[in-house]
């Protein structure tokens, strides 16, 4: 079991005015070392809570527990404030959607960056300064020596996420959790940030939970797929699997509503999902899914089981565990 | 596309300047957010107007709809000068959808308010006509009856774009100027949005100025595309052949950016479009 | 690098579709009743306005009736008091219950009226200024600055010296000088939503100027402006009782809580319930107006972000 991160049975429970919100409700994941695991799904899955659960930065009046809370050997769940700290920015690290807000605009970049390192490491100010122009450059930064000298407003969106990429990078963390990282950003700067964070992956050997909504995205530089839906995880599988043979039919619906140059005939009405998500609050019994699934049955009222179905491929559906249950029958 | 085909919407040389002001004693600099456009919508068409952020398309959608006076050249609707036609006037045939359904919607008026907000300025029917005329047209982009009295901040983000589609539409203009509709949804809503969006089109028989930057729903919906960098329109053409064989290096650039859900190509590398 | 996000943000944008059908009225009206602060400050200002709504039928006797063959005669809690008069008599046997309760209306009258014309003044200013910027904006903005130089009491008493005071002056003078702070408020929130999308709407819709300003703008400041109001009604009501400390605001023998604290400084050491009942009438009342207004501002979130 080389898993970095290993992650069981993960609840966040948030008080609200009408009752609690179950944001999170189970969920089950692995990460690799050096691996690149999306989690993808729509607004209000989860996914956003559950990378600040792994983190230790959820709201004070949220609940976390999980069954298991692994990371490099080290159980998150026992850990203190003050541990968390030295954790954070340390051997996980992470990258937000908005560098304009995640950046402090009252420091320089080069102040931020070395702070990132010195407040882990007992490095020297000039190490810690060639250690940032050495990532800054990495990253594709221009004139990196200049640039420790900015502030972040002086610096373009683009510019602003490769300070960020670097300022994670300073110390070498072997987990990094990416949430929408280039959402906000151009699609020309999107593809080349994107490009970069693949590139340093590999070079730095960091694992990467890389959380988003764009399932081009997900296509394009992921190697494994976890699919979220309304707190939990519905699908999970390797990347090619998940395009070829999705299996959970919310996943289905999802990439069926995407026009796609090529597959999609153009002006045609696109095949959406009816209906909306269902209300966390005060927890939800049996499949989220079921009032918007066409193959939806009497059994989906109670929890649907987790199957294989491929190698690495384990959906959560009363459909697909009967589906193969009756091939498995058939075939014997 | 012949040229016996009415053009509904023209801009003719069309720039919007800002003054840059650099100190006391430096000449003022000058910002072209829009420069030196000309373009023709032709009626019942839906065109497409891609770009990336500050290439002017916002600024551009502004001066058609007559929110923003061009600092040079001339918007024509219907072949005649958009300054020479009353708001109210402009109004009856040209209506925005915009992209935030946060901002979209004032938070103080019930959705039925809003909707009736164009029938009760530009004095159409009587009150209770008015509100047949709400309810019909909440029917048609599939808002409840019950959703009538609720207020923009107890709706999802597409209950309000439905809101704010109905809203556009009652006046039954014939233009839409739809900037970046559903880029603040959710990919299962904005399918929802955008066949929408198509039914409308073909029920009202609109033309439709669709502004994006998603290149997958702009060529799933238009019938050209025009390409906006820095102010001016760098390609314009038909969204075949746009999409098969981009001319301008920056339309490549856009192009190659586009992620499409097919994994195994990896992710391209841009730097080596811009100097192809 | 510790970022925080908001419960409630994260809990609306989960718990979105459970939100029953409830009007943005009865949504703010939870939030109203529900800070500690807020209640104990509407309760207080409520039974202040009360008692001033009600005086006529509340005072035991006539405030301006003399009878200077019981003054001086101290409350019902002294040895020498007696339920006759609850709260004593003045210098000049006048009941001081009654005076207390038609001083109640001098005080919050006088702050309202002054409240309401500030606002009225200061609102359209800021909302002017706001909304069209440019010249506009140059010229109410100087008028705002120079009325900000001014030290306000000074200016009323030299004012009011002047003219002579009365209640009718007082008012004048206060709302023609407690408007700044509407001014400023209105302007920028203002200056927020001339760019929000739904004005831009209306006016594609062919809404004039005058409609987006009264119809769409001026509903999304209701809540800030509330805030600033029941502010500067409190400094008004101080103002007010400054002024006739001095002897330049309400006239004798007009009851005003200002009024009887100066007339009971002469008899501060011997007769003290004549300066302290008033003048703890005064505190709670500006108290009552300031928790009112915290706890507004507290509940006056916008109506969700979703």
């Amino acid at each position: 079991m080389d898993a970095l991160l290993d992650v069981r049975n993960l609840r966040v429970e948030l008080p609200g005015s009408q009752g609690t919100v179950h944001a999170v409700r189970g969920l089950d994941f692995q990460v690799k070392r050096g691996e690149m695991l999306c989690l993808v799904g729509e607004s209000g899955c989860g996914k956003s809570m559950t990378s600040l659960a792994l983190m230790g930065l959820l709201p004070r009046a949220a609940v976390r527990s999980a069954d298991r809370l692994e990371f490099d050997g080290v159980d998150l769940r026992g850990l203190s404030p003050r541990q968390m700290q030295d954790l954070r920015g340390n051997r996980m690290a992470m990258i937000f959607q908005e560098p304009m807000t995640s950046l402090n605009p009252a420091y320089t970049v080069g102040n931020q960056l070395c702070e990132a390192l010195r407040r882990h490491r007992p490095a020297t100010r000039a190490q810690a300064r060639d250690r940032a122009v050495y990532l800054l450059e990495r990253a594709g930064v221009p004139h990196a020596p200049e640039r420790l000298r900015q502030y972040p407003h002086q610096l373009s969106g683009g510019l602003r996420q490769r300070v960020m990429i670097a300022m994670a990078l300073m110390c070498e963390p072997s987990l990094i959790i990416a949430d929408e990282p280039t959402t906000a950003l151009d699609v020309t700067i999107q593809a080349q940030i994107l490009r970069l964070i693949r590139e340093l992956q590999t070079e730095f050997g960091t694992a990467v939970v890389f959380i988003t909504h764009d399932l081009g995205v997900v296509a394009r530089i992921a190697d494994r797929v976890a699919v979220m839906y309304a707190g939990e995880i519905v699908e999970t599988a390797p990347v090619g699997q998940l395009y070829a043979q999705p299996s959970h039919p919310y996943t289905q619906g999802l990439l069926s509503c995407i026009p796609v140059r090529g597959r999609t005939p153009p002006g045609s009405r696109l095949a959406a999902i009816p209906g909306v998500v269902p209300s966390l609050v005060d927890g939800i019994d049996g499949c989220a899914f079921r009032n918007r699934c066409a193959q939806a049955r009497a059994a989906c009222a109670q929890t649907p089981p987790q199957v294989a179905c491929g190698t690495g491929h384990i959906v959560r559906c009363v459909a697909v565990s009967r589906a193969l249950r009756e091939t498995r029958e058939s075939t014997v | 596309m012949t040229e016996a085909q009415d053009v509904v919407l023209e801009l003719r040389s069309v720039s919007r300047h800002y003054p840059l002001k650099r100190g006391l004693f430096r000449e003022p600099g000058l910002i072209k957010a829009v420069d030196d456009v000309s373009l023709r919508l032709y009626r019942g068409e839906t065109l497409g107007l891609v770009g990336e952020s500050g290439c002017g398309k916002s600024t551009l959608a502004r001066m058609l709809l007559g929110l923003l006076a061009p600092t040079s050249g001339s918007v024509l609707l219907d072949g005649r000068k958009v300054d020479a036609q009353s708001r109210l006037a402009l109004a009856r045939r040209i209506q925005p959808i915009f992209q935030d359904p946060y901002s979209s919607l004032n938070p103080r008026k019930t959705v039925a308010q809003i909707v009736g907000l164009p029938l009760y300025l530009h004095g159409v029917g009587a009150p209770a006509e008015r509100r047949k005329t709400v309810a019909a047209m909440l029917e048609l982009v599939g808002l409840p009856p019950r959703m009538h009295d609720r207020y923009p901040g107890q709706l999802s983000g597409g209950q309000r774009q439905r809101v704010a589609i109905a809203r556009a539409l009652i006046l039954r203009p014939s233009i839409v100027v739809c900037d970046e509709p559903t880029s603040a949804l959710d990919v299962s809503v904005q399918a929802q949005i955008l066949n929408l969006l198509l039914d409308l089109k073909a029920e009202m028989g609109l033309t439709y100025l669709f502004i994006s930057h998603d290149l997958g729903v702009v060529e799933h919906l238009v019938d050209r595309v025009a390409v906006m960098r820095q102010g001016r329109i760098v390609e314009l053409e038909s969204r075949e052949r746009l999409f098969a064989a981009p001319a301008h290096p920056y339309t490549r650039m856009l192009l190659a950016s586009a992620l499409t859900p097919e994994p195994g190509l990896g992710i391209p590398d841009i730097t080596k479009e811009i100097t192809a | 690098m510790t970022v925080q996000i908001s419960a409630a943000s994260a809990s609306t944008s989960a718990g979105l579709a459970a939100l029953p059908n409830e009007s943005a009225w009865r949504r703010r009206w939870r939030r109203f009743a529900g800070g500690r602060g807020l209640r104990l400050g509407a309760l207080l200002l409520a039974v202040i306005a009360l008692a001033a709504l009600l005086a006529p039928w509340l005072a035991p006797h006539d405030p301006y009736a003399q009878d200077v063959a019981h003054r001086l005669i101290p409350p019902v809690w002294s040895s020498k008091g007696s339920w006759l008069h609850v709260l004593g008599t003045d210098k000049l046997g006048r009941d001081y219950l009654s005076r207390l309760l038609y001083g109640a209306r001098v005080s919050l009258g006088i702050g309202l009226a002054a409240g309401a014309i500030a606002g009225v003044i200061g609102t359209t200013m800021g909302v002017l200024a706001g909304y069209f910027g440019g010249r506009v904006d140059a010229v109410i903005s100087y008028v705002i600055t120079t009325r900000l130089a001014m030290p306000v009491i000074l200016v009323a008493l030299a004012m009011s010296a002047l003219i002579g005071g009365s209640v009718r002056v007082v008012i004048l003078l206060l709302g023609l000088l407690l408007w700044d702070r509407f001014a400023v408020v209105s302007r920028s929130a203002t200056q927020q939503f001339r760019h929000a999308d739904f004005v831009s709407a209306a006016r594609a819709l062919g809404g004039s100027d005058a409609y987006i300003l009264l119809r769409e703008i001026l509903p999304n400041l209701s809540s800030a402006l509330t805030v600033v109001m029941t502010l500067e009604v409190a400094h008004a009501i101080l103002l007010e009782a400054t002024l006739s400390f001095l002897g330049l605001g309400v006239q004798p023998p007009t009851p005003s809580w200002g009024l009887m604290v100066a007339e009971g400084k002469a008899y501060m050491f011997f007769q003290p319930w004549i300066i302290m009942i008033p003048g703890i009438a005064l505190a709670v009342l500006v108290l009552a107006i300031n928790l009112l207004g915290d706890g507004l501002r507290d509940a006056a979130a916008p109506e969700g972000r979703g």
